[in-house]
């Protein structure tokens, strides 16, 4: 059994390896450049690759947040060339275990007693590791439970770590200290969130009951008196991760089906909600033989605050793309514009973000569309990449787009390539929202027209 | 009258501790304020320090006794256990924190060692040495010339520490202290266990040997 006990702890320890990270970046690029100048026809997937490897390397040493920015660097895929994102997602499922002595503490200590005084059985052996805590299993008046225990000290190190992420993030998404720390604030504040388990447990109780009357999903029961700010006792719920479900042969039928439920669920949170479960990765649904879908990890919500909802999906509309004027504003307001830009730099920026909005607005075009086409999902890299390696938006030096977008794109990237592994053909199209988003903007733009001729 | 006990005079010397902030000034004036009579506090202790280190014993003593009769502790491997001493320590100890944070702060010698920790150190060793030979049985701890008879006197030092940092930590709930207890008994274990250096020093005397050969 492999413990945590390659972990760095101190302070010290951790920004010693992000500045051997920081140095190593260097040196490929060195490297890069030393051999290009041999051999011209060098690509760049190489240098990103012996990047990625590295960095990699790095976060998959640390625990905690650590672990966590890579996750969320490997959800968003459109800004991360091809390379760096797939050994990102190795990093998922890696955390070691906490030993069994100190998940017994841990009861003691926000309990006040142990786990076999609690439940009738409780295996010490964790079952899943997450990246802040791990899972066990336990029962109680004859129910399977699902016991979810925090490391110490989550919190404290999040911070530190992310101090420590920004030379190595400044670096490789060539931002200004300042743009940086507005979606820094963001995701330190959206970890910090899930480090409370009571918060989650508040949550997760409101979003399964709005959401209980959707078909196919399935939530686990949460259990007050049984938690606290370090411990989270659910429903255990039965289920296989994605690649368990794909590897038992499951028919085209119970694909799509299950991936409709994934849509409907995420389209109910992102437009009636307005709050959305904002970690779509495999780890966090359970997938049943029938095709309904279990979700789990309630620890990353994203509420949509309503000026940006409205903003966010009226880019994706036909209807307001096809509006110059009103997109222009549109997309100044969501920061993808600033006023002082130069009419070159506005040229560009609004030809660069118009293209991959309305690339993933694809799915929204058609009353269905079929997500498993890697041609689709390969064109979104692609994409990504060539925003990402354009000169004149790479040297721009500043952060494009609202903060808000950073959990909202992650969540749609998160869905979209959850539903191409499953290979699945979703009904998707726009709801009644689109309506309503319709309306919220061109009948501004009417009425002030009306004004104009008054 | 009725005969005064042990416990109660550890308990009223703790209490004119921690209000006081120093020991009383004779024992004369200490059993005046207990209502016994100077000879019957020596029936009990021989001094203040005596009563300090008889404490420490007797927590030491429930520690270990409540390990002894939790089942759960009594399936884990040498590791565990010796963990789960720790923390049963730290959680004994944070209930009586002041009066370990004042023991401490009156010691007059600086020492790593923290003050009372010398009068749990053969008690201790019955301990460790009961975990190190279920580990040597167990081949988590690997039996090593002359080094062997040492690991609990390691052990002792590392208990030591964890104490120390434990009555230094700040963090919440004492976070911090549940890290270190974590990691410094996986590097206690791991170097006790069969390592990179037992494999490095088979390897020199092969080596060696092969010159004489």
């Amino acid at each position: 059994m492999k413990y945590q006990d390659k972990i760095a702890t101190s302070r010290m320890d951790r920004t010693l390896k992000f500045i051997g990270t920081g140095a190593k970046i260097g040196g490929n690029y060195i490297k890069h450049y030393a051999k290009k100048t041999v051999n011209p026809s060098l690509d760049k997937e190489e240098l990103h690759r012996d990047n990625a490897e590295d960095i990699y390397s790095t976060l998959s040493s640390l625990k905690g947040s650590a672990l966590k920015v890579a996750q969320m660097l490997s959800m968003d895929r459109a800004v991360l060339p091809k390379a760096y994102s797939d050994k990102f997602t190795m990093a998922q499922y890696q955390a070691p275990p906490l030993s069994a002595p100190l998940v017994v503490q841990t009861f003691v200590k926000s309990l006040g007693k142990k786990p076999n005084d609690i439940f009738e059985e409780f295996a010490l052996n964790a079952k899943n590791a997450a990246s802040i805590g791990q899972v066990h299993e336990a029962k109680l008046n004859g129910k399977k439970l699902a016991v979810k225990v925090q490391y110490p000290g989550v919190a404290e190190s999040i911070q530190s770590d992310l101090r420590m992420v920004k030379p190595i993030a400044l670096r490789m998404f060539n931002l200004s200290e300042k743009d940086l720390q507005k979606y820094i604030l963001e995701v330190e504040g959206k970890l910090l969130e899930e480090t409370d388990y009571e918060l989650e447990l508040r949550r997760s109780t409101e979003i399964s009951d709005a959401c209980a009357h959707l078909d196919g999903l399935v939530f686990a029961k949460y259990y007050n008196e049984l938690s606290s700010s370090k411990i989270l006792t659910m429903d255990w719920l039965e289920g296989k991760h994605l690649d368990g479900f794909l590897a038992g042969g499951p028919t085209q039928e119970l694909k799509n089906k299950a991936g409709q439920h994934l849509w409907d669920f995420y389209n109910f949170q992102m437009h009636e909600l307005k709050a959305v479960h904002a970690d779509p990765h495999p780890g966090n649904f359970l997938l049943q033989e029938d095709g309904k879908v279990g979700v789990i990890d309630f620890g990353c919500i994203k509420e949509i605050p309503e000026d940006f909802y409205f903003d966010y999906f009226a880019l994706i509309l036909p209807s307001i793309q096809n509006e110059p004027e009103l997109l222009e504003k549109v997309m100044e307001r969501i920061e993808m514009l600033y006023p002082g830009d130069s009419a070159e730099t506005r040229l560009i920026f609004k030809e660069a973000f118009g293209k991959m909005t309305r690339l993933l607005a694809l799915p929204f075009a058609s009353p269905e569309f079929y997500f498993g086409n890697d041609a689709y999902m390969s064109e979104i890299y692609a994409l990504g990449e060539e925003i990402s390696n354009n000169p004149a938006i790479r040297n721009a030096g500043d952060g494009r787009g609202s903060r808000h977008m950073l959990y909202i794109n992650r969540t749609y990237f998160g869905l979209y390539s959850l539903l191409n592994q499953l290979d699945a053909t979703i009904k998707t199209g726009t709801g009644s929202w689109a309506g309503a988003i319709e309306s919220h903007f061109l009948a501004k733009k009417k009425l002030n027209h009306d004004k104009q001729f008054c | 009258m009725a005969k005064v006990t042990s416990s109660k005079i550890i308990q009223a010397y703790i209490d004119y501790l921690l209000e006081e902030g120093h020991q009383p000034s004779s024992v004369y004036q200490f059993a005046k304020s207990l209502k016994i009579k100077e000879e019957e506090f020596y029936d009990h202790f021989s001094s203040f320090d005596a009563i300090e280190a008889g404490w420490m014993v007797s927590l030491f003593d429930s520690v270990a006794e409540e390990l002894q009769n939790d089942e759960v502790y009594q399936a884990y491997n040498a590791r565990e256990k010796y963990m789960a001493f720790l923390y049963a320590w730290v959680e004994k100890c944070r209930s009586n924190r002041s009066f370990l944070l004042l023991l401490h702060k009156a010691s007059k010698i600086p020492s790593p060692i923290p003050t009372g920790f010398s009068t749990i150190k053969k008690h201790f060793h019955d301990f460790a040495d009961g975990i190190v030979r279920e580990g040597l049985d167990t081949q988590e701890v690997k039996q090593r010339p002359l080094l062997s008879d040492r690991y609990a006197d390691a052990m002792f030092m590392q208990f030591a520490f964890v104490h120390g940092f434990w009555l230094k930590d700040t963090s919440k709930g004492f976070e911090k202290t549940d890290a270190a207890i974590e990691k410094s008994v996986h590097l206690a274990f791991d170097l006790m266990g069969q390592s990179a250096f037992d494999s490095a020093l088979e390897l020199g005397k092969f080596l060696f040997q092969q010159k004489g050969a």
